[in-house]
């Protein structure tokens, strides 16, 4: 229980997948401008980590470890999330319309969004992860880090939009600015779950 | 050998399956789109600026094809796009493009100023104070909120005067509404005159205040053949119905205030 809180909270906040490993910048700077629709992607990326987790994590055990072409990994993760992405899209569409409508446009913008990726490989990387169950929790964990910088950074996003900014900065140069101090901020975290949880 | 077979046969399998999945899937599971509303939204100019009064092209694409709106009502597509739309449903529309006119010649030259104005560079924060910079309470400001609402660059500031460029415009009404002053209207284009003031000052007083103002003299009201023009509140007003354009007004007018 403690070692799942561990990792939960580790994806969150120590290892934050935009805030500490810089992956998933697209859609944190692309669509952070405003709250509902930081919270719809946040959400959007959660669920497709978690199932992306569920299919790729098998995979890797059951057929590429066996047959010794590891290797190959992120070709046939990039493919698996893809095809599912797709899947899930044309599901959500024919049974449940109102999320499909709120999530729509985002959902393919993800299809082979950096932090899904990253989150399915570096699962195998980290050796606190030793099973599916465990995968599944650094997913969520995962998933709502990157939420929660979502919604954090667009808070952000509409006081800069309020505030007077030097024409030279103005755009994507104080966006920038901006993100690598919240970033900052988030070092402030380093250290904490493992003295916390002893793991 | 066998790794680079293995390797080969897994991806292939993988791309099958889930090709094969993804094929099936969308044959079987896919929404029928109405082809009505497809077609009816590919004419589209796909600005979403609500100007139709629904929400987005999507919106007005779905209201047309269950017959619950004109098929003239978008105003950036203009008659283009009530044409294309009036062939595609079978039905003849009548639409003439609608263009923003700023209904005021308050430049730096005619205009006088109250006092020095030092704030923010934005007409809706100057509107707070005194009503305006200017001697006219009534007439643009100048800072150009609606070039900055624009969404197709179709206004400049001339001289301390908003301009429209009449080729960009699209009619979207996006200055008018940003428009602290309601300076911004947006018309039917003509080439019938228009009276560019909207001051409803007293004739002295409108003259003290800018060279161009209407100062509600009557002389055009006078000479007009056809009775369009009324003066009320010392502001002329044509009305476009009645107008022949026969000019006289503009040729007449003592502050050059009719266009």
């Amino acid at each position: 229980m403690l070692k799942i809180t561990a990792i939960i909270l580790a994806g969150i906040l120590t290892n934050n997948m935009v805030l500490s490993k810089f992956l998933g910048i697209c859609p944190f700077l692309g669509v952070s401008k405003k709250y509902n629709t930081a919270f719809a992607m946040g959400v959007a990326v959660t669920l497709v980590m978690l199932v992306a987790t569920a299919v790729t994590y098998p995979l890797y055990t059951l057929v590429l470890l066996p047959l010794k072409i590891e290797y190959l990994q992120t070709i046939a993760f990039i493919l698996v999330i893809a095809a599912l992405v797709q899947l899930i899209e044309i599901l959500l569409k024919r049974f449940l319309p109102p999320i499909y409508k709120a999530l729509g446009i985002y959902l393919p913008l993800i299809t082979t969004n950096c932090a899904v990726l990253g989150i399915t490989l570096l699962n195998f990387t980290d050796t606190k992860i030793t099973s599916f169950g465990l995968a599944l929790c650094n997913a969520l964990g995962g998933g709502l880090g990157f939420l929660l910088a979502m919604m954090l950074f667009a808070g952000v996003r509409t006081r800069i939009e309020k505030s007077d900014v030097p024409p030279f900065l103005q755009g994507l140069p104080i966006t920038l600015i901006s993100a690598a101090i919240v970033s900052l901020s988030f070092l402030g975290f380093a250290g904490l779950i493992e003295n916390l949880t002893g793991f | 050998m066998e790794l680079i077979l293995n390797a080969v046969l897994v991806l292939s399998v993988l791309g099958l399956l889930f090709g094969g999945l993804l094929a099936v899937v969308s044959k079987y599971l896919a929404v029928k789109e109405d082809q009505k509303e497809a077609a009816v939204r590919e004419c589209l100019p796909g600005a979403n600026c609500g100007a139709c009064g629904y929400t987005g092209c999507d919106g007005y694409a779905a209201a047309i094809s269950k017959g619950e709106a004109e098929p003239n009502l978008c105003i950036p597509g203009g008659v283009e796009t009530a044409e294309k739309l009036g062939k595609l449903l079978g039905v003849t529309v009548s639409s003439t493009p609608k263009k923003a006119v700023v209904l005021c010649r308050g430049n730096a030259g005619n205009a006088k100023i109250k006092f020095d104005y030092e704030g923010p560079r934005s007409c809706a924060a100057a509107a707070y104070i005194q009503n305006g910079q200017k001697v006219c309470a009534y007439g643009c400001l100048g800072f150009g909120d609606c070039q900055k609402a624009c969404p197709f660059g179709a206004i400049d500031l001339n001289n301390g005067l908003a301009t429209v460029d009449q080729n960009l415009c699209t009619g979207c009404g996006a200055c008018a509404k940003v428009c602290p002053k309601g300076v911004i209207e947006i018309l039917p284009q003509s080439e019938k005159p228009t009276v560019l003031c909207r001051s409803l000052d007293r004739g002295p007083d409108a003259k003290r205040g800018c060279a161009a103002a209407c100062i509600g003299c009557g002389l055009c009201a006078k000479n007009c053949e056809s009775g369009a023009i009324v003066v009320e509140n010392f502001l002329a007003k044509i009305n476009k119905d009645l107008c022949t354009n026969c000019k006289k007004c503009v040729d007449v007018c003592p502050m050059k205030c009719i266009k």
